[in-house]
């Protein structure tokens, strides 16, 4: 017999979580809307409308640029990082016979547990020129030559902070596609190697493409965080290097100044929109492009 | 099994969550038979008194902060007396409580650094204290103002009122060991060429002159703002940074770049320099690493810990530039206490305030080597030449030259540029053309 759940019901357990949602997200992010058309240091309750001028004083703004640019750099060279070793460990992990699947799994996954505040105190020692774990390995081993300021320049300094970043989220996504792996079934593979495919071949035939769907909703979320990546490098930094910020710490200066008394609402929430538009385009258009209907196995 | 252990689980995360929902820090009204409390002394006003302070609790200072709470709760039993320590995110606190004003923990006195506290006072967001500052000190037979040292007091003056009562003091200079400059016979420099000797002796004996925190703007736009005060003068610098005339119209502030290029150029930062991040450098200097640490005087408390105890750490003022048009221009700033417009309990702040800033509570301030506002206040080893610094300025302005009040300009425009001339990336003439440059994208 069929039980039909009465819509009222169903209302009523998804009111609670529904309001709680509405209150903390929605209406600030509308707000956050509003907020971007005025002038606001957040201490008086008067805002000044502007229209659009924040968006066009950012547009000029050589330091957004540079945030801005710091950011896609994260994202696409941090991206391809990131999921080449996914990939990597996920075909190493799920080759027939492998033992110690949970072992490596957990192994790879533990980084994405630490807290960033810790590691980027960590990661601010192992950098430092002088007495840094890194330039201390590279002399020991006649590789003195290669020491660098490693945080010193843009780019070695984004670099470094893309490396150590990966380190972290490589596991998380690792597990994703491991989970995504386990819903293939066993007898595409067996018919591949049946046929003579190798485990290499077999992985990039069979498996990747079966891997699709995990792979999209993976790296949708990779541009999501990628955007809004904040933790790590405020710890490390805490807005006191502008050449190495990216548009959530650049947003976060600019809102609450932290060291200097920089109290522009309305301009850090032009940047928060920013940030979201760059999301909607981004993982949008990402998912129309790449997306196809369900498999049904 | 898996039950019982879900069940485990999820009780842990509700302990550790009602634990986490524990308030801050709050001082309760004392015994009243404690021994602290005079017999006579009355309530003032209200009973109750919010503090918000900028430190963490665990701060030394912290410490010192709730130990006035303790002192002024014996004197003031009947005040029921609320000490939040914030951390240096305060101002933002205060922001989303400024949409709560009538709520009882609304703050009465927020403690910040000036450079914050003034923006705030702009906003009338800070009652005036001139007519407090004429009343009698707590424990001095004089005016209550009159109780500060006076150069410190002017350069905490908003358009002209004051509105903050100093916690300490601080300056801005050289910080060097005293036995390290023994062993090497050198002696403090007075003039620039002074300086340059004792850098090229550390550099001799390997050790790098000055330590430098390359990637940390705010210290590095420092530089070129300590030299260009001291050559072109406070109005030119002002003048310059709100683009109402060019860097480049003032030959000083050339100059004053090639003074900070100096630097680079001879080598006598640490190696690395351009890529230490805060607080590498002044990690260095403590273990005595490095000669010279430019700047602002509340090193040794930072380093306390990590200070060992054969260094004697030690300051002298910037010294003296061949052609400045103020050779002695120092800034004097202060981490202070101002009491909100919207508080309820002004009466209780100023009787709390001046128990803060009396003569009786300066040597538990000094113990922990936070320099004394007071005049005649006990000194530290290392800040017993602030006073004299203080004293003898030719001329005063706040931290940073007074620029922090250009918000975004200093932090966007001065600040990497400062970044790439003190690590050599750019020269000091491309600094000063691509300064004014984007002062005036800026200002478009």
């Amino acid at each position: 017999m069929n039980r039909k759940v009465k819509p009222w019901i169903v209302a009523v357990f998804l009111l609670p979580g529904l309001l709680m949602y509405g209150y903390f997200f929605l209406i600030p992010a509308i707000q956050s809307f509003y907020y971007s058309l005025t002038e606001w240091n957040g201490f008086k309750a008067e805002k000044t409308f502007v229209g659009f001028n924040n968006f066009i004083a950012l547009a000029r703004d050589k330091t957004f640029l540079q945030a801005l640019g710091n950011t896609m750099l994260f994202l696409v060279l941090g991206g391809l990082v990131v999921f080449a070793f996914a990939l990597l460990f996920t075909y190493l992990i799920t080759r027939p016979g492998f033992r110690g699947r949970k072992l490596f799994s957990n192994f790879f996954y533990f980084p994405n547990m630490v807290s960033q505040a810790a590691l980027a105190v960590l990661w601010v020692f192992f950098f430092n020129p002088e007495f840094g774990l890194l330039n201390m390995v590279l002399e020991a081993v006649g590789l003195g030559s290669l020491c660098i300021p490693w945080l010193g320049s843009r780019l070695s300094g984004m670099v470094c902070i893309i490396a150590v970043s990966c380190i972290s989220f490589v596991g998380f996504y690792l597990i994703l596609l491991l989970s995504g792996c386990d819903k293939i079934p066993a007898t595409y593979r067996e018919a591949a190697a049946l046929d003579g495919a190798s485990d290499l071949v077999c992985f990039f035939k069979v498996t990747l493409p079966l891997l699709r769907d995990v792979l999209v909703i993976s790296i949708s979320l990779w541009i999501i965080n990628s955007i809004k990546y904040f933790e790590l490098i405020w710890a490390m930094f805490k807005g006191k290097s502008t050449m190495l910020n990216t548009i959530g710490t650049y947003m976060f200066t600019m809102a609450f100044g932290v060291d200097v008394p920089v109290f522009k609402l309305g301009y850090g929430s032009a940047v928060a929109v920013i940030m979201f538009l760059m999301v909607a385009v981004f993982v949008g258009g990402f998912r129309k492009i790449f997306d196809r209907e369900d498999l049904q196995y | 099994m898996k039950k019982l252990f879900a069940g485990f689980l999820a009780v842990a995360m509700l302990a550790a969550l009602l634990a986490g929902c524990s308030g801050g820090a709050s001082s309760a009204a004392p015994d009243p038979q404690s021994p602290g409390a005079p017999a006579d002394s009355a309530p003032a006003g209200t009973d109750k008194l919010v503090i918000w302070s900028y430190m963490n609790e665990g701060e030394p200072i912290s410490t010192w902060e709730q130990s006035i709470v303790d002192k002024y709760s014996a004197e003031y039993p009947d005040v029921e007396v609320e000490i939040v320590f914030c951390g240096r995110e305060i101002a933002s606190q205060f922001q989303t409580k400024l949409n709560d004003k009538d709520a009882d923990d609304f703050p009465d006195i927020i403690i910040q650094n000036t450079g914050v506290l003034s923006a705030l006072a702009r906003e009338g967001l800070f009652k005036p204290l001139d007519e407090a500052f004429a009343t009698q000190a707590y424990d001095q037979d004089k005016p209550w103002g009159e109780t500060f040292i006076p150069n410190l007091i002017e350069s905490m003056k908003v358009d002209g009122t004051n509105y903050f009562v100093p916690e300490s003091m601080y300056t801005h200079g050289f910080f060097y060991d005293a036995a390290m400059f023994r062993s090497l016979n050198l002696t403090p420099p007075k003039t620039w060429d002074e300086l340059m000797e004792v850098c090229e002796t550390l550099k001799a004996n390997g050790i790098a002159p000055v330590t430098l925190d390359g990637t940390t703007d705010l210290y590095n736009e420092w530089w070129f703002i300590r030299f260009a005060e001291r050559l072109a003068g406070m109005e030119k610098l002002q003048a310059a940074a709100k683009g109402e005339i060019a860097f480049a119209d003032d030959p000083a502030f050339l100059k004053a770049a090639e003074y900070v290029a100096v630097f680079s150029q001879k080598g006598y930062f640490q190696d690395g320099a351009a890529g230490s991040v805060f607080p590498a450098a002044q990690a260095l200097f403590t273990q005595g690493k490095a000669g010279l640490l430019f700047c602002g005087a509340w090193i040794p408390t930072e380093m306390a810990s990590q200070t060992p105890p054969e260094m004697e750490m030690k300051m002298f003022a910037l010294p003296e530039l061949p052609d400045s048009v103020s050779a002695w221009h120092e800034e004097i700033w202060s981490n202070a206490a101002g009491i909100t417009t919207d508080g309820k309990n002004t009466e209780n702040a100023i009787n709390f305030l001046k128990i803060f800033s009396s003569m009786g509570v300066q040597d538990s301030l000094t113990a922990l080597k936070n320099p004394s506002p007071l005049v005649g206040g006990p000194a530290t080893q290392e800040l017993d030449q602030i006073e004299s610094i203080v004293n003898n300025a030719t001329t005063i302005s706040g931290n940073y030259g007074d620029l922090q009040q250009y918000g975004d300009w200093f932090v966007n425009v001065l600040g990497p540029l400062s970044t790439s001339l003190i690590n050599g990336a750019l020269s000091p003439a491309d600094f000063i053309a691509q300064l004014d440059a984007d002062t005036a994208a800026f200002n478009a």
